[in-house]
């Protein structure tokens, strides 16, 4: 399975965010479709396809002479899910920063262990 | 949304306040137990196990700096309150735009 630095590295090609967002609406797309509605040759598509292939992103699915893409959303879950971690850090880091801002200012600092003193 | 950004007004003057982002002993007390950290474009960086390099310093105003695959920049600005300190972090430039944060998001709550 493709790491993260695969997906949002494919995914920060706005061409490639393009072809992504035309797959969601129309499943099945073929290459040459892609190249009918971008403003990109049939050898590029066929470049960021395989990108984001290797991302997981679509994945391919051959019907006689043609292939047809298909999103498979799963690593975007993942990427959003890294998005949820980090900003949960980043509450954690600054209400412990808040509580040190907060103390030092009202009682001058104050032990290690002392919780919330909060409101009293 | 294009990236993580947090931001909390910290109850001190802007000197303090640059203070608490930028000295070891203060960044022990809140980011992480192990503090390597310069406020010198260049530097290196450890906190904990995460490693980087620091960026782009502006004295009291923005520091930016790279951790783990991450970019993180720390901005502070004045508030009738105190200090404003904004935290961004993100990922490969990740500028997703509208049309395809709904798209990540719909796919969280409907797997396919």
């Amino acid at each position: 399975m493709p790491g993260l630095n695969e997906v949002f590295g494919a995914l920060a090609d706005p061409t490639r965010r393009e072809v992504m967002l035309s797959l969601a609406e129309r499943p099945g797309l073929t290459a040459s479709h892609l190249a009918g509605e971008l403003p990109i040759t049939r050898q590029a598509v066929a470049k960021h396809l395989g990108a984001l292939s290797t991302a997981g992103l679509v994945t391919a699915r051959r019907e006689g002479r043609e292939t047809r893409y298909t999103l498979t959303p799963a690593p975007l879950v993942d990427a959003m899910q890294w998005m949820t971690d980090v900003g949960a850090e980043w509450d954690e880091r600054l209400e412990r920063l808040r509580r040190r801002t907060s103390t030092s200012t009202a009682l001058g600092g104050e032990g290690e262990g002392a919780g919330r003193r909060e409101g009293a | 949304m294009s990236c993580v950004t947090r931001e909390i007004v910290l109850p001190v003057p802007r000197e303090r306040a640059w203070e608490l982002v930028t000295e070891p002993d203060e960044l022990r007390e809140w980011l992480a137990e192990e503090v390597e950290f310069e406020v010198e474009e260049g530097a290196p960086l450890r906190f904990d196990d995460r490693e980087g390099v620091v960026e782009r310093v502006e004295p009291g105003e923005l520091i930016e700096f790279t951790w783990e695959d991450s970019r993180v920049v720390w901005q502070l600005e004045d508030h009738d309150e105190g200090t404003r300190f904004v935290v961004t972090e993100e990922r490969h430039d990740m500028v997703w735009g509208p049309k395809l944060t709904a798209l990540a998001s719909a796919a969280a709550l409907c797997p396919a």
